[in-house]
């Protein structure tokens, strides 16, 4: 089987590394690393799987593992959009009571006033 | 003109098998930003694992993002009266001078009424501050952003 000890990527992919590494405000050569030790990661992972049966190529593998990473964030992501949301729900809830409160307090001293005037009519 | 380009290298600490770096490389690019979600816990792991705990994953994910859609709802339905309300007091809002004028007129005039009238010209005037003079209320401004994904 073919080995790499090192991996170029093509420009479509190096700008995908960029815009990522745009997106989180960070060196696009500091997302270079995180790949380095994801890869140690699940080639010692895979190494063990494979010594016990060695029907399991790296390629299947590594697959697997990037779609549960995939999964697995989406996951984690909604949780913090729920968060996220349920939130401003709440501060949206509390503005509408400050309005009506501001409202009735209004209309209130309106009314006393408006009745004066009634009454002197 | 020459058009700079930029191709990343990374050098990997073992002897990866592949056999086709382009497709590697499109992989490593795609789920880049998901590899956080991989830490050393996952290194013990056999492929029923993996499989296991992207089932569970998923299977967490399918009613949540019910439950997501049904508050996000309620989020665009109370976000949408909040803004009613609030252009409801700014209107009122425009005609309170009058009000706050009527007040000082039955202050300065002694008629008697059931209120403080310091208190509520305070409360006219905080009213009119509130609704026309200051800006939009920031609650109502600020909207759920997410990431671009």
């Amino acid at each position: 089987m073919k080995t790499i000890k090192q991996l170029v990527f093509d420009i479509t992919q190096s700008r995908r590394i960029k815009n990522y590494a745009e997106r989180l405000k960070i060196e696009p050569t500091s997302v270079l690393p995180q790949i380095q030790s994801v890869m140690e990661i699940i080639y010692q992972a895979w190494f063990k799987n494979y010594g016990k049966n060695r029907e399991i190529s790296f390629n299947d593998y590594f697959i697997s593992m990037m779609k549960y990473a995939e999964y697995s964030h989406r996951l984690t992501q909604r949780h913090e959009e729920m968060k996220k949301v349920a939130n401003h729900v709440e501060i949206l809830r509390l503005a509408i009571v400050e309005y009506d409160i501001d409202y009735n307090d209004i209309i209130t001293i309106e009314n006393i006033a408006k009745s004066n005037q009634e009454g002197s009519e | 003109m020459k058009i700079k380009t930029t191709m990343f290298k990374v050098k990997f600490k073992n002897k990866i098998p592949c056999d086709d770096e382009f497709k590697l490389g499109s992989d490593l690019a795609y789920y880049l930003p998901f590899l956080a979600e991989l830490t050393e816990e996952v290194m013990n792991w056999d492929l029923s694992d993996i499989k296991e705990h992207t089932r569970q994953s998923k299977e967490e994910f399918d009613p949540l993002s019910k439950e997501y859609s049904n508050l996000f709802k309620e989020y665009a339905q109370i976000k949408l009266r909040a803004n009613e309300l609030y252009y409801r007091n700014r209107v009122v809002a425009l005609t309170m001078g009058l009000l706050r004028q009527k007040l000082m007129q039955l202050k300065s005039s002694n008629v008697v009424l059931p209120l403080d009238y310091d208190k509520a010209i305070e409360k006219v005037e905080y009213f009119i501050y509130r609704y026309i003079t200051k800006k939009q209320d920031d609650r109502l401004v600020e909207q759920v952003v997410f990431d671009e994904r």
